[in-house]
């Protein structure tokens, strides 16, 4: 439970002390605030971060979670039981990478891609001896396991396990290193503290049930890495681009006669029946504060010049263990100026560069762009308004943003070396990008740059919940009910939000400011 | 109730629980559509699985197999011809 909530007056809310009072006294309330809202006086917020046990075992998510694992496990044993994984060359069993857009295989130059970028990410980190969580069939497995002294691979589908030992045969040399383990991904039963020099997690989370298993999964991975050693948290889905996501799919798919209003409802059902854990880069920048072991989170969108679901919408979080051993560059970061980030502002500044780097925050991200504004256009959109003319404006607009693999290279032709963040999480998947001299980065590969950190409001929401509306919709009539018993009609919340942390101010208090921000953005959403 | 009877009825309650109420004929695609996920694939395999024995593992999976209504009682039939 966090420090106490003093009555204070602010200009746009009131803290109500009793509601929040009353709700900490719920069993099934970890931490709450509560707050009326200056401009509508009838407007009682109530934020509440729930109890885990309560939510596992009252209310039966442990259950749910369980029946979510046996879904998954069985999809992935489903896809290597057709001719296309049976058929699959050796190291490119790509059964089961479907797109969202066309339900039809990913094409195999974009997993190619994928392979090869996530593959020199990881290598970068110089593995020696790893624990791959859901190696699936291998795609990263026998590419790096070559190169590592031991690698252990878990998965939790058998026939994905049968298919890689397959492949497994026509290396005789891995046989000696390489371990595969059936067992679901928070089982570590018999690894030993500090034991392994770096675990990854690739494209794996996505299919966790819950927060609270990742919870359980992180800390077993941090626990089991050596210091120097890494967790890699790979092709992880963003929390923050999921409303973009889910309307560019829906966009993809509809015809062109489909209306705004139905195209509105098509997307909220996407979001409400989403079965993955999406998740925030805010999550993983969190862990920093609840493990010392950690000394610093890097949050990176994905590499790679492939226009796909990956490339737009998911990053790689990767966590270091031990001391930071790393010299920290300082750069200043400069905002970016009224008509945004372009190739021009931004060429003239690396030209006239300064030896130790630059900063440039909050790049707009082309890779995004046309799904932001179909959001936008869809937000202001008259009712009936067929997507067909919603298109046709889209096709008709100048061009927003720069590719971050552009930066990359407009980086390398002015003499720098481009880094590329999302760890301030911003909600409209810019990023900002570290320029950084020769000299200052002295061929690191993850040179430690002192990033813009998020608000604290960025840490409120950090994942979806799903599966889980039927509990969640439950606790919150649990809540509302126990209210009104212990309250008076007028101190009972008109809405309820349950979220995955309060913030806090440097003085313990809670942050109302950063909670305010969370409502106003909740209103103006889609 | 017959094989399709009891097919359909898995189906519709499949797309019940997604807010699909709209009608389906049994040549319909549901699966290649997009009206039903992976995840809700797997739901309907365990049931032919679990009321019919029928057995992938044995027989190999492709999601046309199990797309349409049609196809589904084919699996089904042919799972009675082999016992």
């Amino acid at each position: 439970m966090s420090a106490g909530v003093s009555p204070k007056k602010y200009s746009q809310f009131a803290v109500s002390s009793d509601t929040t009072s009353v709700l900490r006294k719920h069993p099934a309330v970890h931490d709450a605030a509560a707050f009326r809202l200056s401009s509508d006086r009838d407007a009682l917020v109530a934020f509440v971060v729930a109890d885990d046990s309560y939510l596992d075992e009252v209310l039966g998510r442990n259950e749910a979670a369980s029946h979510q694992v046996r879904k998954w496990r069985k999809t992935y044993d489903l896809t290597q039981l057709t001719k296309a994984a049976a058929a699959s060359p050796f190291a490119f069993n790509i059964a089961g990478w479907n797109s969202s857009y066309t339900r039809q295989p990913l094409p195999q130059e974009d997993m190619r891609e994928w392979i090869d970028t996530t593959v020199e990410r990881i290598s970068a980190l110089t593995p020696r001896d790893v624990l791959e969580i859901g190696c699936g069939t291998g795609l990263l497995l026998l590419r790096l396991a070559p190169g590592c002294q031991r690698y252990a691979g878990m998965d939790f589908a058998p026939s994905v396990l049968t298919r890689l030992r397959e492949q497994l045969a026509q290396r005789a040399d891995l046989g000696g290193k390489v371990e595969l383990l059936e067992r679901s991904a928070d089982n570590f039963d018999g690894f030993a503290d500090n034991s392994f020099s770096t675990v990854i997690v690739n494209s794996v989370a996505q299919h966790f049930p819950s927060q609270a298993y990742l919870d359980r999964v992180m800390e077993n991975a941090i626990r089991v890495v050596q210091p120097s050693g890494h967790v890699f948290i790979g092709d992880q889905r963003s929390l923050l681009l999921l409303q973009a996501q889910a309307a560019s799919v829906e966009a993809f798919q509809a015809t062109p006669e489909v209306n705004a209003a139905e195209l509105r409802d098509r997307i909220h059902k996407r979001i409400q029946q989403e079965q993955q854990l999406v998740l925030s880069p805010a999550y993983f920048l969190s862990l920093a504060q609840r493990f010392p072991k950690i000394s610093r989170v890097e949050i990176y969108p994905r590499r790679g010049n492939r226009d796909n679901e990956m490339t737009r919408f998911r990053f790689d979080a990767i966590l270091w263990i031990g001391p930071e051993s790393t010299p920290r560059i300082e750069i200043p970061f400069l905002d970016p100026p009224p008509q945004g980030w372009n190739r021009d502002n931004m060429r003239r500044l690396l030209a006239a560069g300064k030896s130790e780097g630059i900063g440039l925050a909050r790049i707009a991200n082309s890779r995004v762009a046309r799904d932001l504004r179909l959001l936008a256009q869809l937000a202001s959109a008259d009712q009936q308004q067929p997507l067909s003319d919603l298109q046709n404006e889209l096709n008709h607009a100048e061009a927003e943003g720069i590719h971050p693999e552009e930066i990359i290279r407009l980086a390398a032709a002015a003499g720098y070396k481009a880094i590329l963040s999302w760890a301030s999480c911003c909600p409209d998947g810019s990023y900002d990008a570290a320029f950084v001299g020769a000299g200052s980065w002295a061929g690191r590969a993850f040179p430690a740059i002192n990033w813009p950190r998020p608000s604290r409001a960025a840490y409120v929401h950090h994942s979806n919940a799903p599966g889980q509306s039927e509990i969640r919709e439950k606790l919150r009539q649990e809540l509302l009910a126990h209210c009104r018993v212990k309250l008076r009609d007028v101190a009972v919340p008109t809405i309820l939000h349950l979220v995955d942390s309060l913030p806090h101010t440097g003085d313990g208090g809670v942050d109302f400011d950063a909670l305010l921000s969370v409502t106003q953005t909740a209103a103006g959403s889609l | 109730m017959d094989h399709k009877s009891m097919i359909r009825q898995f189906l519709q309650r499949l797309l019940a629980q997604k807010g699909d109420q709209r009608p389906f004929g049994d040549s319909d695609s549901l699966l290649l559509s997009g009206r039903l996920q992976s995840v809700d694939a797997v739901e309907l395999v365990v049931f032919l699985e679990e009321q019919w024995g029928i057995d992938f593992a044995e027989i190999g999976f492709d999601e046309t197999q199990i797309d349409t209504v049609d196809a589904v009682d084919v699996l089904v039939q042919n799972a009675g011809v082999r016992k």
